[in-house]
């Protein structure tokens, strides 16, 4: 759905973007991070026809961006950061004019989908925050596009708006559309994407598929809580097991590394013969959060 | 292109942009007569001191002709000012504040956004001044009793109107430029103070837009042969201002951080 290959974007003298690289495949969820001017918005800027790079391949939809006339040729959905939407107009309003006064139906769905339909006829200037965001999604549903593109729309949010905004993200991919969404909550790609791409300083860090991401850097960790507090003696003794490179101690609970996963099996068995009572056993998952400051202070 | 209408009706009613500029000439248009048959009078008997007002009034002998060319060039003045300031965000604010990303991304066309802009404020704009000029001959025909017909008036109220859409794609285009609604509202005062001026001095002002208010000053009963140069000239440079901004428009980036 979209290719970007070398993608270079200059303001004043200052790269923003230094040979950027980018593969959002069909059907997806791509979670787009980084850090606070890293290129994420420019990238996004680009990607959908708002503003042109200086160097670089960018396909988007099957067609070359570099050579767009006009943002709207792309036939992409797209949510600005900060969705700037006319006030002085209501959400029906609002969506009619996107819509270009076609399929008034379609409007209609969408403020059903958005759970605007109570506030259809309420001016836009008196939104929160969260219910601009879902008109800003339901915005750039309006021409039923295969792509969404869309820059950090759960940022800013309560939970609950976080939520309804990751709902409504996940019922777009239900419709067998692809989305581009970039954060700063991580936890959100967590949630929902099927692959992550990092940028930094204008340059891809890694761009993988969560899964993969998480199963190479998952850590041989283990952390146990038992239902009772386990004498100090036990855990001596469980120090020594072949295999166990080291032990931590918190609380009740306590966290084990070891060489690979097999010595769980060990652990497990020298736990039961030792009599204790397990509440929960858990090899812990490479956290997106540890790889995404591993990455930046690599850099 | 009706949706695009829609919306600038609804945000010239919304915003009262229309209302203002309806209040302000028509105030203009009522004060004068006002002015010059009690106002003027009450101020120069009190400085001549003893002469009475009807008696000072006899020594101005204001007319309703007198009375109207007055207004517009009131008209010419303030009115500039107010249009310059009440629509100088037109394009500028929309532009600064990225109002534009969401339409321009769902489809919309750069031409139909400003064409219309230019067709729902270009009719407002030819309205106000033959209302308001309509008003200003009602009023100062009762005051000082008729001495003109209605067509002089619309004419007259018809060339201003075409000079307002010449002040209205000023403001299109500096907005474009420079994405700044005061100082596009300042620019465009400039323009068409300055041209007026310069026109003036060289006295070349048939072939400047301000040839259309000498023109409707002149409160002619028919169209006439010296009526096509300005006309032609302020619609030229309407055209070259519209392809201007759209050329602008094609070139800008969007969606940038407002600093």
């Amino acid at each position: 759905m979209i290719t970007v290959k070398g993608l270079v974007k200059e303001f004043d003298g200052f790269r923003a973007l230094k040979g950027l690289n980018m593969h959002v495949k069909k059907g997806e969820i791509y979670g787009f991070i980084g850090p606070n001017g890293s290129g994420k918005t420019t990238t996004m800027n680009i990607l959908a026809g708002l503003s042109r790079p200086a160097q670089g391949e960018c396909t988007v939809n099957g067609l070359d961006v570099t050579k767009l006339t006009r943002p709207g040729d792309l036939k992409i959905g797209y949510l600005p950061e900060d969705p700037k939407f006319y006030p002085w107009m209501t959400a029906h309003e609002t969506l009619d004019y996107l819509s270009g006064g076609r399929n008034t139906g379609h409007t209609g769905e969408i403020l059903k989908w958005t759970g605007l339909l109570d506030a259809r006829n309420r001016s836009v200037g008196g939104f929160s925050r969260g219910m601009k965001q879902r008109l800003g999604i339901g915005a750039a549903l309006i021409r039923n596009p295969e792509l969404f593109i869309l820059d950090e729309p759960s940022s800013a949010l309560d939970p609950e708006g976080r939520s309804e905004v990751l709902r409504l993200i996940k019922d777009l991919k239900g419709m067998g559309k692809t989305i581009l969404f970039s954060t700063h909550i991580l936890d959100d790609v967590e949630r929902i994407c099927e692959t992550v791409g990092m940028i930094d300083a204008g340059q891809m860090l890694f761009e993988k598929p969560l899964a993969q991401l998480q199963k190479e850097n998952t850590q041989p960790i283990f952390d146990i809580t038992p239902v009772h507090p386990v004498e100090s003696s036990i855990l001596d003794a469980l120090e020594q097991l072949t295999g166990l490179v080291s032990l931590a101690k918190s609380g009740k609970s306590f966290t084990i590394k070891v060489a690979d996963n097999g010595v769980s099996v060990s652990v497990m068995r020298f736990l039961a013969d030792s009599g204790i009572l397990i509440e929960s056993f858990s090899l812990r998952k490479a956290r997106l959060e540890d790889l995404f400051l591993q990455g930046v202070n690599t850099k | 292109m009706k949706t695009e209408i829609i919306k600038e009706l609804r945000y010239a009613i919304r915003s009262g942009r229309a209302l203002i500029l309806f209040a302000s000439f028509l105030f203009f248009a009522l004060l004068t007569p006002v002015m010059l048959k009690v106002v003027l009078p009450m101020v120069l008997s009190g400085q001549l001191g003893g002469e009475t007002t009807q008696g000072i009034s006899g020594l101005t002998d204001m007319t309703q002709l007198d009375c109207i060319r007055n207004y517009m060039d009131d008209v010419l003045q303030i009115g500039t000012i107010i249009i310059a300031f009440t629509l100088c965000g037109l394009t500028a604010s929309e532009i600064r504040d990225n109002a534009w990303v969401l339409p321009l991304c769902a489809g919309k066309r750069f031409g139909r956004m400003v064409g219309a802009k230019l067709l729902v404020f270009g009719v407002l704009m030819v309205l106000v001044p033959i209302i308001a000029l309509l008003a200003d001959y009602g009023y100062s025909g009762l005051l000082f009793g008729f001495e003109i017909g209605v067509i002089p008036i619309l004419y007259g109220g018809l060339l201003q109107g075409i000079y307002v859409l010449f002040l209205l794609s000023c403001l299109m285009t500096w907005g474009v430029l420079i994405r700044r609604p005061i100082p596009a509202g300042f620019l465009t005062l400039v323009t068409a103070f300055g041209i007026h001026f310069i026109s003036s001095l060289l006295n070349i002002q048939r072939w400047t837009p301000s040839g259309l208010l000498v023109e409707a000053q002149k409160l002619m009963p028919s169209v006439t042969p010296s009526l096509l140069i300005p006309i032609a000239v302020t619609a030229l440079i309407i055209v070259f201002m519209t392809v201007l901004t759209l050329s602008r428009l094609r070139n800008l980036e969007w969606n940038f951080r407002s600093t």
